[in-house]
């Protein structure tokens, strides 16, 4: 019996050597012995399952190598423009405080809520969708590189909004409710859309502009 | 009983019978280029004795060095007067005033009351219609009913029996998709049945 | 009569002589609702048409109590982040009406031969006025390079008008600061104080200074605004035709792009204009009720991407003004303006 439990201790070893072959056959020799344990095991055993390889086959696109071309032709365009700062004006679909605002230089946008920047403070909007000009639009997916598109902006405003009135009343009931609710109004100006380097290439390092280690 | 919290907004048009609104805008296109404190002055009026002014008075003996030393470029008056309830009276660079009560306030509040007078840039508080301005709305062009269109239409004869006919547009991806599912379904199936 | 005096009297009078019959019991028990709306009503409206005539006093802010002119002064330049000389900011704030005043004052006091240790802003005015006169011309012609001279001049004729200068001063807060002698001062009061105060800059601060100064405050106002409206073109068509002559190519040939609600009221046509076969310009957010409206929509577009006024366009960098390269050199007269050098100009 103590021999028997001793083997039953081992027995944590078959679980690396399911599926050896070599493994396999020694369980085999030794299965008379596994089944005087029959009571003392917590599982049954169960013989490992061989899985079908699943074929896969390459399909050559005719189309890709038309397309490789393409892309390049765009993107070599889109360079041009970028590295001879004649893009133009740039508009961008940034994402902050829960909405998405499509802005352009020296455009004025509301934010409602509460938004902790001050009076004066530079911010740069990072989460950044979608930049274009005139030419061309660059999508993220669903963001655009940190380094690659800089948006900034100053806090111009803070203010509360006119007092809004909510009102209720249930007729007949004697029941009415009066609230009055004055929201944080912060307003920006966006002082600059930027794209600050060439598209369609792997740089050495990224995400690190700007951060401290 | 109703949700008390979700309480019916008044109507905008009702607001606007009472109230003016209008668009965000800045003064001197503030921000552009450097960003300029719109407080110009204010005013702390006060009693030295009556208990109205209480936290008025704890304000200016203890806050109001902070806020001073915070807006170099704010100038601050502070008035006496007997027998009067406090109040603060902001003046903006563009003319426009506010004049806050703050009887029996407590000290507490009234920094949050300078907080908010500083902030702003002196336009009456209306009702903003939009919550954002630009002047250049589109860049890459506005969408018109003629963008992307055949110019040959216009020159087209009618009864035009090209132009008339219905158009037989491609399969969608979508569809070619589904029909190669389908087939793929069949052969399964049918392997399924060759096998059983 | 003073104006407290006058309101004691119309108290008075509504008692003797009231617009409706007060009846005996209200007037002993005390009842006012009979007489004082009426008489509050009265005093009101006279008010609002003594402010239409201009007949009510308007106190200057220094008339009050609560006024510090040292903290005013000190709290000016912190306000505009700028390092000012004292004693000459004051000398700036100084309208030369004001020492005529004041020596008059004194005169009329007694002192035979005034001294008064203060000179008015004259100079600093004229000073101020040239630094931004020069500062926004090159501004403009390194921002705009392929506008027509005209264009530009029509656009800082803009930026120097004292309606825009005026509105700049009240807007930095010089309207209570300004030592004149009238109340409100008027518009070259204010324009005075403002070009002085660019002077005074430059003596404490150095040109360059100054010259972010001028950017930030009178230059932004060019922002938002369309170039057109501010120099007029009368007829665009001709002026492209001109354009065209001037630089041996062949007339330019409008072609009808799109149409619709032809023969209705609500009739609009797109027209394209080409030369020689290439594309110059469309109707793009205006197209017109008749072709020839619509042909000078297509030829204004023509004209605004020829000297590069369109929407998209880059902005004009105020945050990195060390990227124009400024120099004395005027931009082409629309008169000599070639298109194949505006094509060798980069605009960045």
């Amino acid at each position: 019996m103590i021999s028997c439990l001793r083997l039953v201790r081992h027995s944590s070893a078959f679980k690396t050597v399911i599926g050896n072959e070599s493994a396999m056959h020694e369980i085999e020799i030794r299965l008379p012995v596994l089944m005087q344990l029959n009571g003392l095991r917590t599982s049954p055993f169960t013989a490992p399952v061989k899985h079908a390889q699943v074929q896969q086959e390459v399909m050559q696109d005719a189309s890709e190598i038309h397309n490789e071309k393409f892309t390049k032709n765009v993107l070599d365009k889109v360079n041009h423009q970028i590295l001879n700062n004649q893009c133009g004006r740039l508009f961008a679909v940034v994402y902050f405080a829960g909405k998405q605002k499509l802005v352009t230089p020296e455009d004025l946008v509301m934010v409602e809520g509460v938004f902790p920047p001050n009076i004066g403070d530079k911010i740069r909007l990072e989460k950044v969708m979608c930049v274009g000009g005139l030419h061309f639009t660059l999508y993220g997916r669903p963001l655009l590189s940190r380094d690659l598109v800089n948006v900034e902006a100053t806090v111009v405003e803070k203010n509360l909004s006119h007092c809004r009135v909510y009102f209720r009343s249930l007729r007949r009931q004697n029941n009415r409710k009066t609230k009055f609710s004055r929201e944080m109004q912060t307003l920006l100006r966006i002082n600059c859309v930027d794209i600050m380097h060439k598209i369609g290439e792997i740089r050495e390092v990224e995400g690190a502009d700007g951060r401290i280690f | 009983m109703c949700l008390l919290w979700n309480l019916p907004k008044m109507s905008s048009r009702t607001w606007s019978l009472f109230w003016g609104s209008r668009f965000v805008k800045t003064p001197l296109q503030n921000g552009i280029g450097r960003y300029v404190q719109q407080l110009q002055r204010i005013t702390l009026k006060f009693c030295k004795t009556h208990g109205g002014s209480q936290g008025m008075r704890d304000y200016i003996e203890k806050e109001l060095i902070h806020f001073a030393k915070e807006n170099p470029g704010v100038v601050v008056y502070v008035k006496p007067r007997r027998h009067r309830s406090p109040c603060l009276k902001a003046e903006y660079l563009n003319g426009g005033e506010e004049y806050i009560s703050m009887h029996r306030l407590p000290a507490d509040d009234i920094v949050r009351w300078m907080a908010y007078l500083r902030g702003r840039s002196g336009y009456p508080t209306d009702r903003i219609r939009k919550d954002q301005h630009t002047d250049h709305p589109s860049i890459q062009g506005p969408w018109t009913p003629w963008l992307h269109r055949d110019p040959q239409t216009n020159v087209a004869q009618y009864p035009n029996e090209d132009l008339s006919c219905v158009e037989v547009m491609g399969r969608s991806a979508t569809e070619e998709l589904r029909e190669m599912f389908k087939k793929q379904k069949l052969v399964s199936s049918y392997k399924r049945s060759v096998e059983s | 009569m003073s104006l407290p005096k006058a309101f004691q009297l119309l108290r008075f009078t509504t008692y003797v002589a009231p617009r409706r019959l007060i009846s005996a019991t209200a007037c002993t028990y005390g009842i006012k609702s009979r007489w004082q709306m009426p008489y509050r009503v009265t005093l009101k409206n006279r008010m609002k048409e003594m402010e239409k005539k201009g007949l009510l006093p308007t106190n200057a802010r220094s008339d009050f109590i609560e006024w510090n002119y040292d903290s005013e002064i000190y709290a000016f330049g912190k306000r505009l982040h700028e390092e000012f000389d004292e004693s000459l900011l004051r000398q700036a704030l100084i309208d030369p009406s004001y020492i005529t005043r004041e020596t008059l004052r004194q005169q009329e006091l007694g002192v035979e031969v005034p001294a008064l240790q203060m000179s008015g802003n004259s100079e600093l005015s004229t000073e101020g006025k040239d630094i931004i006169f020069d500062y926004a011309t090159k501004f403009v012609r390194a921002t705009h390079r392929v506008l027509p001279e005209e264009g530009v001049s029509a656009l800082v004729d803009y930026l120097t008008s004292e309606e825009l200068l005026s509105e700049i001063g009240h807007g930095i807060g010089l309207k209570d600061l300004i030592l004149t002698e009238e109340y409100p001062p008027s518009q070259v009061t204010v324009v005075n104080a403002f070009q002085s105060v660019v002077a005074v800059l430059n003596r404490s601060s150095g040109l360059s200074r100054c010259h972010i100064f001028v950017k930030d405050f009178v230059l932004t106002q060019l922002v938002g605004k369309n170039i057109y409206d501010i120099w007029k073109i009368e007829d665009p068509v001709s002026i492209l035709s001109n354009i065209l002559l001037q630089n041996g190519r062949e007339a330019f040939e409008p072609r009808l792009v799109f149409q619709s609600g032809k023969n209705t009221i609500q009739a609009v046509y797109q027209v394209a204009v080409y030369c020689e076969k290439q594309f110059m310009g469309t109707g793009m957010k205006w197209y017109g009720e008749t072709v020839n409206a619509a042909v000078e929509q297509a030829a204004w577009d023509a004209l605004s991407r020829l000297f590069q006024t369109t929407e998209a366009v880059s902005p004009i960098p105020f945050e990195k003004p060390e990227q124009l390269n400024l120099n004395d050199n005027k931009n082409m007269p629309i008169d000599n303006w070639s298109i194949d050098r505006a094509s060798n100009i980069v605009m960045c």
